[in-house]
């Protein structure tokens, strides 16, 4: 689950080899020879051994590349959700393997229509994938766009049927986790629960991110890579994620917390009074010499 | 005894006529460049004056060099290294840009394409900072010849001492008196930048003592511009890196003198290797301040005695280094003939450039309309001689700038220098050598082949005489650090990397 955030771009491999090449040719010097020779490329090899390359095994396996990057806002299914997320199912664009290759990497934004529903939002690129995987998750897309588009109503829904009270207790972290990620709110805040503001206010994130079915398949495998560095090994249980999405829910519509913010107020007098004691203690440039002098005569 | 070697230059005041060719030939070769438009690695001031920074020398104010606590210990005066870390972004003692100039240029595009008009079209000065108009308000030789020197000679640190009257008298129309002081860094044995620097940027370079700044490891602390006494470190705006006088070590290793010695028009410099024990450089900068010169000349080993030299065969000098150590013309001045003297060495950082202090006439008078010089009929020379306290530049004055205030020191070498000038004149004037004159130069504490010595080597020295250098081997010296096989096959020998900001 965690491919994006580990694969490097090559160039640093090489930049790396260098480095350490230059390291050993000024310790080894010309008297190095052989030995030095030898002993770079063992270096090497265990460089290579070590080099984490944990999508290399899935290669070219397009639908589970999908599921893992591309699930969580266009579906399982690639049905999307309708408004937000654009289907890819009975998407013309999506037939075209040129486009969706050029989408995967460079992303797209701006307004769009499928099947005369329009959509207005930012799809950014997916990191982190080699050109063969970006084959391969093309090809498994462009077979998705010839599904022919059945009945609306999506496959799989997510009934609400999650304790408010547990989601809660989940977000606000005073029950942990299982698979030990951290608690929601330590850095997003919901209906004015949590407190956290490293990341954005949830307090509509149901609507925002296509409904529960969209929420709970965002959860499910975040495609941000703040949350998948940080969930990608600590990934949420079913029942965890329809407690959450239900109390998410429930904080739909609720007043963002508001008022004055203590933490801003008291820093800044705070820091107006460090400074004013500081003034007594801190030593004045002396001025121009010059000045001086002129003041004397 | 562990023996060093030290480039040293040497410069005869007496010769100086100000022309500051010097400062220029250093600025075209070095400091032409963005940031380092105010920077004079070498400069020439006026004295009496406050020089470049102005008042540098006020070290009250500007808090450079070493001061000696209660228990003899050295400590910069700058700061303890717990005060250091206080100050480490915001230092007081810092010199301004004001304090030494606001570079600047004129706008002559603005003469060819002015519109035509009634008045002569005028070329603006701008600031070479901001490139914004400016007021100049300052130069790197604003005192020159004592201009202002109502404010400027008036208030130079080192009449220090002087009685009233004197300082009084050195305003005068009449009276008044100045020599020229060039100045480079002094390259000193305790140099007062290295023990500031936070970032271990700045060192003594072990062949031949060059003091200089890593520019790789300056981290922009600019500790070394606050601790130098000398202010001989500058800050470069630009590259965010501090920069300094480096002795013009890629011409001296290619045998060449420095820039500024080699373009000397009144060939006042000379360049030569001193030999100095290492191990007695702590009680040189911690003497007590009557002992403080003693100290450090005793510091200079005599490269004749053959203990010296063995011990320099062990430190790893070249015997071609002894050598030049003996022919060295700073030997010669500074401890054979003890007529060259350190540049304030009450710093304690153990200058390692030196000065011979100039000869002045004698106070005068004006009565009736002519000129009546203070002394009492007689033999002029021989008056003077034996009353040093009437020459215009007081002794008391270049006591204070050349041996912490000691006169008798600056005494003994105006005396000698006088013999050699009265021995001279006698000569070439009367023919003959009187037994007065012979008189005179043992009281002065020479002898006639030395008077030669010193009369040839300042007045028609050649080229290799005046500059001693010795022979660099810098291909040792590279060994020692990289392989010089290791770029073999290769495109030149690296590259030169500027320094950047920040970097």
């Amino acid at each position: 689950m965690s491919f994006t955030g580990s694969v490097r771009p090559p160039r640093r491999l090489g930049a790396g080899t260098g480095r350490i090449a230059a390291t050993a040719r000024r310790h080894l010097g010309r008297n190095g020879g052989w030995a030095g020779r030898a002993l770079l490329l063992i270096a090497l090899i265990g460089l290579l051994a070590v080099w984490p390359s944990p999508v290399a095994a899935q290669e070219d396996d397009g639908a589970q590349i999908y599921q893992q990057a591309c699930a969580s806002c266009h579906q399982a299914d690639g049905r999307g959700i309708e408004g937000t997320f654009p289907p890819l199912v009975a998407n013309p664009n999506a037939a075209d393997a040129a486009y969706v290759a050029e989408v995967i990497k460079i992303g797209r934004e701006g307004p769009l229509e499928v099947g005369g529903v329009a959509y207005d939002g930012v799809m950014t690129p997916v990191a982190g994938l080699t050109d063969a995987q970006v084959e391969a998750v093309t090809a498994y897309v462009v077979t998705l766009a010839g599904v022919e588009k059945p009945d609306t109503t999506p496959t799989t829904t997510r009934p609400d049927t999650g304790d408010v009270a547990s989601g809660e207790s989940l977000f606000v972290g005073r029950v942990s986790l299982s698979a030990g990620g951290g608690a929601c709110g330590s850095c997003h805040t919901a209906g004015g629960v949590g407190g956290g503001s490293l990341g954005p206010d949830l307090t509509d994130v149901v609507s925002r991110l296509g409904g529960q079915t969209g929420l709970s398949a965002w959860l499910a495998s975040s495609p941000t890579p703040t949350m998948q560095a940080l969930f990608g090994d600590h990934p949420l249980t079913e029942a965890e994620i329809t407690d959450l999405v239900s109390f998410l829910q429930s904080a739909e519509g609720t007043e963002p917390s508001s008022g004055p913010d203590v933490m801003l107020l008291g820093g800044t007098i705070g820091f107006a009074a460090l400074l004013g004691v500081m003034a007594l203690f801190f030593r004045r440039p002396k001025g121009r010499y010059v000045d001086q002098l002129r003041s004397n005569s | 005894m562990r023996v060093r070697a030290q480039m040293s230059m040497l410069f005869h005041l007496d010769k100086c006529i100000g022309c500051h060719t010097c400062s220029v030939a250093c600025k075209n070769t070095w400091t032409d460049r963005e940031g380092a438009e105010y920077m004079w690695w070498n400069n020439v001031e006026t004295r009496p004056g406050t020089g470049y920074p102005t008042g540098w020398e006020d070290q009250d104010h500007y808090q450079g060099g070493w001061r000696r606590d209660e228990k003899g210990r050295l400590r910069l005066t700058l700061h303890s290294k717990a005060q250091g870390l206080g100050r480490l972004f915001f230092n007081p003692a810092m010199p301004e840009l004001d304090d030494y100039y606001e570079p600047f240029t004129f706008q002559y595009g603005d003469l060819f394409s002015a519109p035509p008009s009634d008045q002569q079209p005028t070329a603006r000065p701008i600031s070479m900072v901001t490139g914004d108009e400016m007021e100049i308000a300052s130069g790197p030789n604003w005192d020159d010849d004592l201009g202002g020197s109502d404010v400027y000679a008036r208030n130079d640190p080192s009449l220090e001492g002087l009685h009233p009257e004197v300082q009084e008298q050195m305003q005068e129309i009449e009276r008044v008196v100045f020599n020229y002081l060039p100045r480079i860094c002094n390259h000193c044995l305790n140099p007062s930048c290295v023990a500031a620097c936070p970032s271990g940027a700045i060192y003594k370079r072990a062949e031949d003592g060059i003091v200089l700044v890593n520019e790789n490891k300056c981290r922009a602390w600019r500790m070394c511009v606050a601790a130098c006494p000398y202010k001989k470190v500058y800050y470069n705006w630009s590259t965010g890196k501090s920069e300094k006088c480096i002795l013009c070590f890629p011409r001296m290793e290619t045998g060449q003198a420095p820039a500024c010695a080699h373009s000397c028009v009144g060939r006042i410099r000379y360049m030569g290797v001193l030999l100095y024990d290492q191990d007695r450089i702590t009680d040189a900068a911690a003497a007590p301040d009557d002992e403080l010169l003693t100290a450090q000349l005793d510091a200079i080993l005599d490269p004749w005695d053959p203990e010296v030299v063995l011990a320099a065969e062990c430190a790893g000098i070249d015997s071609g280094w002894v050598d030049a150590a003996r022919r060295s013309p700073a030997w010669k001045f500074v401890k054979e003939w003890g007529l060259a003297l350190p540049l304030h060495p009450e710093f304690r950082t153990v200058a390692m450039m030196f000065y011979i202090p100039p000869l002045s006439p004698v106070v005068s008078t004006i009565e009736r309309g002519l000129t009546r010089l203070d002394l009492s009929s007689g033999d002029v020379d021989f008056e003077l001689f034996d009353a040093l306290e009437k020459a215009r530049l007081p002794v008391e004055y270049l006591a204070n700038l050349f041996s912490n205030g000691d006169v008798e020191v600056i005494k003994k070498v105006l005396r000698k220098m006088l013999a050699v000038r009265i021995y001279k004149r006698r000569q070439s004037v009367d023919g003959t050598i009187d037994d007065a004159t012979l008189a005179l130069l043992d009281s002065a504490d020479t002898n006639p082949e030395e008077v030669e010595d010193i009369y040839r080597l300042t007045t028609l020295p050649s080229i290799e005489e005046r500059f001693v250098l010795p022979p660099y081997h810098r291909e040792t010296s590279i060994e020692q650090l990289d392989d010089p096989l290791s770029h073999k096959g290769e495109v030149g020998a690296g590259f030169l990397q500027p320094p950047r900001r920040g970097a």
